[in-house]
């Protein structure tokens, strides 16, 4: 463990390791928006095709103040989340009884590989077929995408665990439910989450997909408006909101990731 | 004689992949008295570490007998150590020691107590919130080692336990062991394949014979128990490895 007072003892004449990085992250924004808005100008592109920063900048503010922003922005990020849970949840559990159960792993595991194998557009129709336009196809749609990698992360993470370990479990009688806890899920966390990053991008691009097909609400609803009411400003203001919830989801998994696996960093 | 462990007419069997059947061990008998230190060498594939998985209760296949002056009670009774140190590279130092009192119904304060006298034992007490990924490979296998012993088990099981390690770090971890030893008595069965470290440990050294692994012969070693660097230099030391070695051929 590192002691507080000498790292501050040795860096205090340096800028933050955090602002540091904020302030690389603001300069490469500031360089993409200058070129894009420098393209515009100079190629004088026509505004149907690639509307100037500026002109995306403002149909951002109006819809953050009229509420349009909000209310898709919200509906998208709480289908994100639910379909993100309830994957991490049902695919962690999946996972654990293929790799504890043969006998599940007989029956199971060549369906699921099938229904893995299928392209998820393939089904989304046939889930508005069978569930409707409504929040359940698009629920639907975001669990079957993200369930998998979690499925395949768990089962990885308790093969990782090795003979020896589990040799150990037995001669500590340990029971199952507490070789669970203390042994296999600590010990496949950082499969977890490695298959949870996955599985946040796979429930965001469930959620559009599940939009742009059947929603009438939602970032990518507001992609398809703006898309067909030649509304380009308001397309791309999406696509930047939308990019900024996959940034946000993906950020927030590895902050956890680096909170929780605080033993793997100190090698 | 009422032996400690008593091993009886042990013989294994087990079917291959391909439905042949092998014989690990033949007839094995042999006894172990408490506070003894044991030694088993052999041939690669001998059944060495089978033997060892029976004394254990790990492997229950088998004919024959194992039979204890006190029958371990499950969870407490055997400390095992193994090749690899195999800690959970997310507990810290003392957590991991303590792994084998935790769910027993022992206080926390219990616990702490005897996991710092532990790791004062090997010198550990300065890394008792690092991580195993901090730690040597010497380290980390005395933590194993303390690990085995937090329970305060009846016999302390080896599995080539400095089999990974430098020879540096492993004659100092073979002392640490005689150390160890000297502070708890406890009996200890120690499979290895290195004729010096069985000299240097042992009290009794047994020679299994190639598949199927029968016992070959029993030796007592000519040294006094009090051992240290000296020790290695001793012409009987040389000579009862030699003898050893000779065994093994």
């Amino acid at each position: 463990m590192s002691t507080p007072g000498i790292t501050v003892g040795a860096r205090e004449w340096r800028t933050p390791p955090v602002a540091k990085h904020a302030l690389y992250s603001m300069l490469y924004l500031v360089v993409i928006i200058g070129a894009w808005w420098s393209y515009v100008h100079i190629a004088k592109v026509p505004p149907f095709l690639l509307p100037s920063p500026d002109a995306v900048g403002q149909s951002l503010l109006t819809m953050g103040s009229n509420g349009q922003l909000w209310g898709n922005l919200g509906y998208t990020v709480r289908n994100i989340v639910i379909g993100f849970v309830g994957g991490v949840v049902i695919g962690t559990v999946l996972g654990y009884l293929l790799s504890v159960s043969r006998w599940a792993r007989e029956i199971a595991a060549p369906y699921v590989v099938i229904l893995q194998a299928a392209p998820k557009i393939a089904i989304a129709p046939l889930l508005v077929l069978w569930f409707g336009l409504g929040l359940t196809s698009q629920l639907i749609l975001i669990l079957a995408l993200t369930f998998f990698p979690m499925m395949i992360a768990m089962n990885l993470g308790l093969a990782s665990i090795s003979n020896d370990v589990k040799t150990l479990g037995d001669l500590l009688g340990m029971s199952r439910i507490r070789y669970f806890l203390v042994v296999q899920l600590p010990g496949s966390l950082p499969s977890l989450f490695s298959g949870a990053k996955v599985a946040i991008i796979d429930a965001m691009t469930g959620a559009f997909l599940a939009e742009y097909i059947s929603a009438q609400s939602g970032l990518g609803f507001l992609m398809v408006l703006g898309n067909s009411t030649y509304n380009i400003p308001m397309l791309l203001a999406a696509v930047i909101v939308t990019v900024a919830v996959g940034l946000s989801g993906f950020g927030l998994i590895s902050i956890a990731e680096s909170r929780l696996l605080r033993w793997r960093s100190t090698r | 004689m009422t032996d400690f462990l008593a091993v009886t007419s042990v013989t294994k069997v087990y079917q291959t992949a391909q439905g042949q059947s092998v014989t690990a061990l033949s007839d094995v008998s042999l006894e172990i008295a408490d506070q003894e230190i044991v030694a088993l060498i052999g041939p690669s594939g001998c059944g060495k570490s089978t033997l060892l998985r029976m004394i254990a209760n790990l492997d229950r296949s088998f004919t024959g007998e194992v039979r204890w002056a006190n029958p371990p009670k499950p969870g407490k009774d055997i400390g095992f150590v193994f090749q690899e140190p195999a800690l959970l590279p997310w507990r810290s130092v003392a957590r991991n020691v303590a792994l084998g009192l935790e769910g027993k119904g022992s206080s926390k304060s219990v616990i702490d107590s005897r996991v710092s006298d532990l790791l004062e034992m090997v010198g550990l007490q300065d890394f008792a919130t690092s991580y195993p990924s901090e730690l040597s490979g010497g380290m980390r296998q005395r933590v194993a080692i303390v690990r085995a012993l937090a329970y305060d088990p009846q016999i302390l099981l080896m599995d080539e336990p400095f089999g990974a390690l430098d020879a540096i770090t492993r004659d100092r971890l073979q002392d640490d062991l005689l150390r160890i030893w000297e502070q708890t008595h406890k009996t200890i069965v120690l499979v290895t394949h290195s004729v010096e470290e069985a000299t240097y440990l042992a009290d009794r050294v047994v020679v299994l014979s190639p598949r199927p692994g029968r016992v070959k012969s029993v030796h007592t070693v000519p040294l006094s128990r009090k051992r240290n660097a000296e020790t290695r230099e001793l012409p009987e030391f040389a000579r009862f490895a030699g003898m050893l070695r000779s065994e093994l051929e």
